[in-house]
């Protein structure tokens, strides 16, 4: 396995190798409109270790509908593979997607500003 | 229905952005006998859930609640919570659910937590449709004295009550072909539309900082309820009605549908308090003969 599978699998708890490339994540996706690459290209560039699917928006334009994750004939989390693609670049020091001093707290719902925190901050 | 107590989690946006969710399920709960037991020093669940199992931080808040509302549970003699916002509900119901799967991440989290008693995870995570449901939609129709003749309701389920669908039990009804809301529409009288778009995406946090993303689904949503003639979109979720709102706002008058949450619809119903605005209130009751509530 090679280390980009190895840390996918380690935070999202999903084996990428069982994707066989069958195209119902991408599908079924309401949000591939906005995608650099497609969530099925996305697993393969992770099962070929190929570090420019995290400079890809991909995981960055899934808004965790899940609807990838309930159609997988393989039963793979593919929302949560997303959520391990973005949390590799979370996690990496100086790395900033959401600056929350930036949001717009006057007008948006705490309950919008906390679910982008949540995804976008660690 | 019968009278019973029930544990009950609030949320956030209940209590800041959208009080006119609460205030009408107090009102309907009233009605129907269902006695809220608030959580004391309930926390943010955190909206989204979690989905890295290396990090189980993002699921403190959530236990935080568990170990009080067990406390509570044990007072008044339940094991239920009920939850109204569809988000809170996603996340509870998930968390829990891990936790009576994963010792080792039970283990971890209690032991984090070290200023309050150990979770047992016992409690029974529940949406208030399934209370609702449970009791019986037949004996919910008995309670209703104003039914909502000839209001047609597009019932928009969206995302957090049916998906995902593991850990299993977290969806309140099949997340292919969910119908749930179309019998609690029915129970108050009032016609469920089908409409295609009923559990799409309303495009969620994409509101922060990439609304264009958000006003492009929810213009959808909002059209295709629209083409099969709707009243009005019935909404469970604060999040998805912030987002259809500002969907609404993007279009123009004739294209809009007035969004509700499913408690105002149900406290009217049943002769209560739905805490509508007034111009909506006027419109539902126009076009079902009835007179305006007290």
């Amino acid at each position: 396995m090679n280390e980009l599978a190895k840390r996918v699998t380690e935070i999202s708890g999903q084996n990428v190798y069982s994707c066989y490339q069958c195209g119902n994540c991408s599908a079924g996706c309401m949000f591939t409109d906005e995608m650099d690459v497609l969530p099925h290209q996305a697993i393969t560039l992770v099962q070929n270790g190929d570090e420019s699917v995290l400079e890809t928006n991909t995981p960055w334009i899934c808004a965790s509908c899940f609807v990838c994750s309930v159609r997988c004939p393989r039963g793979l989390d593919v929302a949560a593979i997303m959520e391990a693609l973005r949390e590799i670049k979370i996690r990496e020091r100086g790395f900033i997607k959401l600056d929350l001093r930036k949001v717009d707290i006057e007008k948006l719902p705490q309950i919008a500003i906390t679910a982008a925190a949540q995804k976008f901050t660690w | 229905m019968i009278t019973m107590e029930v544990l009950y989690y609030p949320g956030c946006s209940l209590r800041n952005t959208y009080p006119e969710f609460e205030k009408s399920t107090y009102e309907a709960c009233r009605k129907l006998g269902i006695e809220l037991v608030e959580i004391p020093e309930w926390s943010c669940c955190g909206v989204v859930p979690s989905l890295a199992t290396d990090n189980v931080m993002r699921h403190l808040g959530a236990v935080r609640s568990f170990v009080n509302a067990q406390e509570k549970g044990r007072e008044i003699g339940t094991n239920v919570i009920v939850i109204l916002c569809s988000m809170c509900y996603n996340v509870l119901k998930r968390v829990n659910l891990i936790l009576k799967e994963e010792p080792d991440t039970l283990e971890n989290v209690n032991n984090f937590i070290d200023d309050q008693p150990n979770y047992v995870p016992e409690l029974r995570v529940m949406h208030f449709l399934t209370l609702l449901k449970e009791a019986g939609f037949e004996n919910l129709r008995e309670k209703v004295n104003k039914p909502l003749r000839g209001l047609k309701v597009a019932p928009y389920y969206g995302c957090a009550l049916l998906r995902p669908d593991r850990p299993e039990g977290v969806p309140i009804d099949n997340p292919d072909n969910p119908v749930i809301l179309e019998s609690f529409v029915k129970s108050i009288g009032a016609e469920p539309v089908h409409f295609p778009f009923r559990a799409e995406c309303c495009g969620n946090y994409h509101i922060v900082f990439e609304p264009r993303i958000t006003e492009m689904r929810t213009k959808k949503i909002i059209g295709s309820a629209k083409s099969e003639r709707a009243d009005l979109i019935l909404s469970p979720c604060p999040l998805c009605t912030y987002n259809l709102g500002r969907g609404n706002e993007s279009l123009d008058k004739n294209g809009q549908v007035p969004v509700v949450f499913f408690t105002q619809l149900l406290a009217l119903a049943l002769g209560a308090k739905p805490y509508l605005p007034t111009e909506i209130e006027d419109q539902i009751l126009k076009k079902i003969g009835g007179k305006k509530s007290d």
